[in-house]
């Protein structure tokens, strides 16, 4: 047959025919929705967090203050640790909206181009925290892994191990920003949709 | 070519955050290395009060020792005055071998590790300075100490302390009646909040360096400390009224990162265990004589005034079967025994 006598040629046009069907930018795409999904889990997470950490600081200010209740002493745990995780989630979706405030330490730029350039030196500025957080988060969360919360008893692992993933979420959305940077700088900052 | 500086820019902060962030750590002076001989180690502590403070006397006496029996030049690096953060935090360092080597960590701060720590500062646990004393030379409490060094990596080394504690106040409070009811802080362990809730308290859980401003605020009414905490924290500027409960001696173990203890020579780590055994003597006789004689001093200053509390019996009876409980609670039976057998 055919397919026997010429193989890698056909290889090659499967490989054509692969890349048709999944070209770089419709690959680019699913990463930015995938990732826009992503931010919108992390936004209803943020907001079911601050509605639930209300809940044990009103009974907190109520059991002080008015003492029409009792004294639950997990309140003030339950709120520490959602704290934790509102931070961190913010801290995440900051990243991808690009609203962490920004010092000018750089020139103004005058160009796209320059621009670009100086917003992917931010960028890369960033992902080297982020990476520091998520590999020394993971160790961070095995410390966490070893400890039980006092009131509640629940595996402290739960709270640290927000840490390595805000590094890796991180990471990943600054990816994002720094596909769109280098964009700009090539020139080709208009997307094809 | 006007990029040409951001991008050396780039390359500076690349190289510069890479060689940071991928240093391995404990390459400090206190690895042991080929040349141990020669090597001078540097051990690092932290305490959260001044010179003055028994914690830090006692920290101070410990270095002495180590010096003293090592024989050797150690260099031995405190950091007073809440340097390095706070209890909490010395004790998670020592866990993890890093920043901190060696400190005095109230049990409380222990018990996201083992359970059983706080037992060991439970309320109304030691009948007296006596019970306290004899407790602590023995081996009682050697369970414990093994737990938390198991799930901790701390060793506990020494058994300062000393402080009796009793109720800081902005209202005299003499008998159980006007005890009932009282808002005031605890430490944040479920024991401390049980015990005083038996009693008829309304504890809450603030944090330490929180608790002057919440009696000014009249977030709480009261607190509960030991004298040198009451001196050094200025309690008694909010809570004049002390009512003498004397429902505690403290322990505070003189701890030692077991990840560091590991790393030393068998020399050292000999002189280390001798001396915070008896830094842990010297801390407990220096807190114990001095307690009362803070109270006296700042008593006659027109400081603060001290209440006897005539139901001190009625309160002990309540917090009995609280006692039992928990100890039940965290398979600590035999150490409660132990301790009660103990004369």
């Amino acid at each position: 047959m055919r397919w026997n006598s010429s193989p890698p040629s056909l290889v090659f046009r499967l490989f054509g025919v692969f890349f048709d069907c999944f070209p770089m930018n419709t690959l680019a795409r699913m990463f930015r929705t995938s990732l826009a999904a992503y931010c919108r889990l992390l936004k209803l997470a943020l907001t079911s967090l601050m509605l639930l950490m209300v809940v044990p600081v009103l009974l907190q200010i109520l059991s002080r203050y008015s003492g029409i209740i009792p004294r639950y002493i997990w309140t003030e745990e339950v709120a520490r640790f959602c704290f934790v995780w509102i931070v961190m989630i913010g801290s995440m979706i900051a990243v991808r909206e690009e609203s962490h405030f920004r010092v000018d330490l750089l020139p103004q730029p005058d160009t796209d181009r320059q621009a670009g350039v100086s917003s992917l030196v931010v960028h890369v500025a960033m992902v080297l925290v982020a990476v520091v957080f998520a590999l020394y988060g993971f160790e961070f969360a095995r410390f966490g892994y070893r400890q039980t919360s006092e009131m509640s008893g629940i595996n402290m692992l739960s709270i640290y191990v927000s840490f390595p993933l805000a590094g890796v979420t991180w990471t990943i959305f600054l990816v994002e920003r720094m596909l769109v940077d280098i964009r700009q700088i090539t020139g080709r900052n208009q997307p094809t949709e | 070519m006007k990029q040409l500086p951001l991008l050396v820019l780039v390359v500076i902060l690349v190289v510069g955050v890479l060689a940071i962030a991928f240093r391995r750590t404990g390459d400090g002076p206190a690895t042991l290395a080929e040349n141990a001989e020669e090597e001078v180690f540097t051990l690092k502590g932290a305490v959260q009060f001044g010179e003055e403070h028994a914690f830090t006397r006692t920290i101070r006496k410990f270095e002495d020792l180590v010096r003293e029996y090592y024989g050797k030049p150690v260099n031995l690096e405190l950091y007073i005055n809440s340097e390095l953060g706070l209890e909490k935090d010395y004790f998670a360092y020592m866990s993890q071998g890093i920043s901190v080597d060696y400190g005095i960590v109230s049990p409380a701060h222990m018990s996201t590790f083992s359970e059983a720590a706080p037992l060991m500062d439970m309320p109304f646990l030691f009948r007296n300075v006596t019970h306290w004393n004899q407790v602590l030379e023995s081996n009682a409490l050697d369970p414990i100490a093994e737990q938390v060094a198991e799930k901790a990596d701390v060793r506990l080394i020494g058994y300062a302390g000393g402080g009796v504690r009793n109720l800081i106040v902005n209202k005299p409070v003499r008998n159980l009646e006007e005890l009932q009811g009282l808002s005031m802080r605890v430490m944040g362990a479920p024991i401390q909040t049980r015990i005083f809730q038996a009693i008829g308290a309304a504890p809450s859980v603030i944090a330490y360096s929180e608790v002057y401003n919440a009696i000014q605020t009249g977030v709480i009414d009261a607190a509960e400390n030991e004298a040198a905490g009451l001196q050094q924290m200025k309690f008694y500027e909010v809570g004049p009224e002390i009512s003498q409960t004397q429902h505690a001696i403290t322990v505070r173990p003189l701890c030692f990162s077991a990840k560091t203890f590991r790393r030393l020579p068998s020399d050292l780590q000999a002189a280390v265990l001798r001396a915070g055994r008896e830094a842990g003597a010297f801390g407990r006789e220096l807190e114990s004589t001095e307690d009362a004689a803070i109270l006296e001093k700042l008593a006659s200053e027109g400081r603060l005034r001290v209440h006897k509390f005539t139901d001190r019996e009625a309160i002990l009876k309540l917090a009995e079967p609280v006692k039992a409980a928990y100890a039940r609670e965290i398979k600590a039976e035999k150490v409660l025994a132990r301790i009660n057998a103990l004369e």
